[in-house]
């Protein structure tokens, strides 16, 4: 009986501290972060990209650009952008906004054309 | 004996658990996927707000640019926006990232700020709609290991906002010949530093956001700061601290009218007590 009792007793302070960890991984959750803007969903990616190929289309500075993609990616920037704009047609973007989007990920592109890396 | 304790022991175990796991969560990292901006780290979220600021300036769109803050859940955004403008322009960060904030900042302040979009450099044929889109603010649940469609719950539905325009705000025009009309020395115990005191209006004497404020010191450079980092006060207002024994000229705009010779008046209490005043110093743009 001692036994079933200390197994019961273990089992109960399992569930606890797997119920604790949720608790407070749920309610929180800014104690302590990593979280980085890779790990934003999908759609805020895109949304991201968009306000990148806004700021692209403003000033011109693709490496400001690239620079603030290469925060979700640092290998691949123009996936970034091409997830982006396969995103935002998912979502019914506004043309004026893929076409942003897209001059950016032309704009990335003609580099690479041009020999360097992304 | 002991088949009359009952259960209480799973409780208790139950109770310590939970206390170590809640403990055991705020120690250790944790790592969200597929989350909402929200949950970013504190640098990737100034990345984030500084962004949202810069990309403001091209779409000119004040509902968006309210949507996307809020997404990063700030208590204040306002707040956040100006802490991170002055956090910029103390650490000599980009004078225009700090601006953006500024602007942005004010134009929350204001409810409906106009300025001017920054142009496309590609000259594209569309311009973002009057008719604005705003990009729903998701309901976010914070899953740890979320495993679910990235884009399951969430619609951008192009809603038609009718934006009310009640005030009109002026542009913040780098270049305009902003002229003193009024230059007076504030005694006000009160004040534990002594400030340079700007205020910056229009020719209807509407205060105007994101105006650049040059200031130099004899030998010691210059150094710059915009209006709309005190909304509060107004978003006409900026203000510079002087350090006694200085002399500063200031320039409102890149092609405003030159203060010079400005330094920290003497004030009196009633008692006969002296203490360093401040200057009050009111541009307007004539045009």
């Amino acid at each position: 009986m001692r036994i079933s009792r200390l197994i019961g007793f273990i089992i109960a302070i399992l569930l606890g501290v797997a119920g604790g960890l949720a608790l407070g991984w749920r309610y929180l959750p800014s104690q302590v972060t990593t979280t980085g803007l890779q790990d934003l969903r999908a759609d805020y990616q895109a949304d991201y990209v968009l306000m990148v190929a806004e700021v692209y289309a403003a000033d011109g500075n693709l490496e400001n650009a690239l620079t603030l993609l290469k925060e979700i990616n640092p290998e691949n920037p123009l996936r970034v952008v091409q997830e982006g704009l396969l995103t935002a047609q998912q979502m019914g973007y506004e043309t004026w906004e893929m076409r942003y989007m897209a001059d950016l990920e032309i704009g990335i592109r003609s580099q690479v054309g041009q020999g360097e890396t992304p | 004996m002991s088949e009359k304790r009952g259960h209480l022991y799973l409780l208790t175990g139950l109770i310590i658990g939970v206390l170590v796991g809640v403990l055991l969560s705020m120690m250790l990292p944790v790592q969200y996927t597929d989350t909402d901006p929200s949950l970013l780290q504190n640098a990737d979220k100034d990345l984030y707000r500084s962004l949202i600021a810069s990309a403001y300036l091209v779409e000119v769109d004040n509902n968006r640019a309210q949507a996307r803050l809020e997404l990063l859940g700030d208590v204040n955004p306002q707040d956040a926006l100006v802490a991170q403008a002055q956090q910029l322009l103390a650490s000599g960060g980009s004078e225009e990232e700090s601006r953006a904030l500024a602007l942005l900042a004010a134009a929350i302040n204001e409810g409906v700020v106009q300025i001017t979009a920054l142009p496309n450099i590609n000259d594209l044929p569309v311009s973002p709609p009057l008719e604005t889109n705003t990009v729903n603010t998701p309901v976010v649940e914070p899953t740890g290991n979320s495993t679910k469609e990235p884009t399951a719950d969430v619609t951008r539905t192009p809603v038609v906002t009718v934006t009310p325009r009640p005030t009109v705000t002026p542009l913040p025009t780098e270049g305009s010949p902003y002229e003193l009309v009024e230059q007076s020395e504030v005694c006000d115990a009160g004040l534990s530093t002594p400030l340079i005191q700007v205020y910056v209006f229009d020719l209807e004497d509407n205060p105007v956001a994101g105006v650049r404020i040059e200031i130099s010191i004899t030998d010691r450079g210059m150094e710059v700061f915009y209006t709309g980092l005190y909304p509060e006060i107004s978003p006409g207002y900026a203000d510079y601290q002087m350090v006694e024994g200085m002399i500063y000229n200031l320039r409102v705009g890149t092609a405003g009218q030159l203060v010079q010779n400005l330094s920290i008046p003497r004030c009196e209490t009633d008692d006969g007590k002296s203490f360093p005043g401040s200057i009050k110093l009111i541009f307007k743009n004539p045009d």
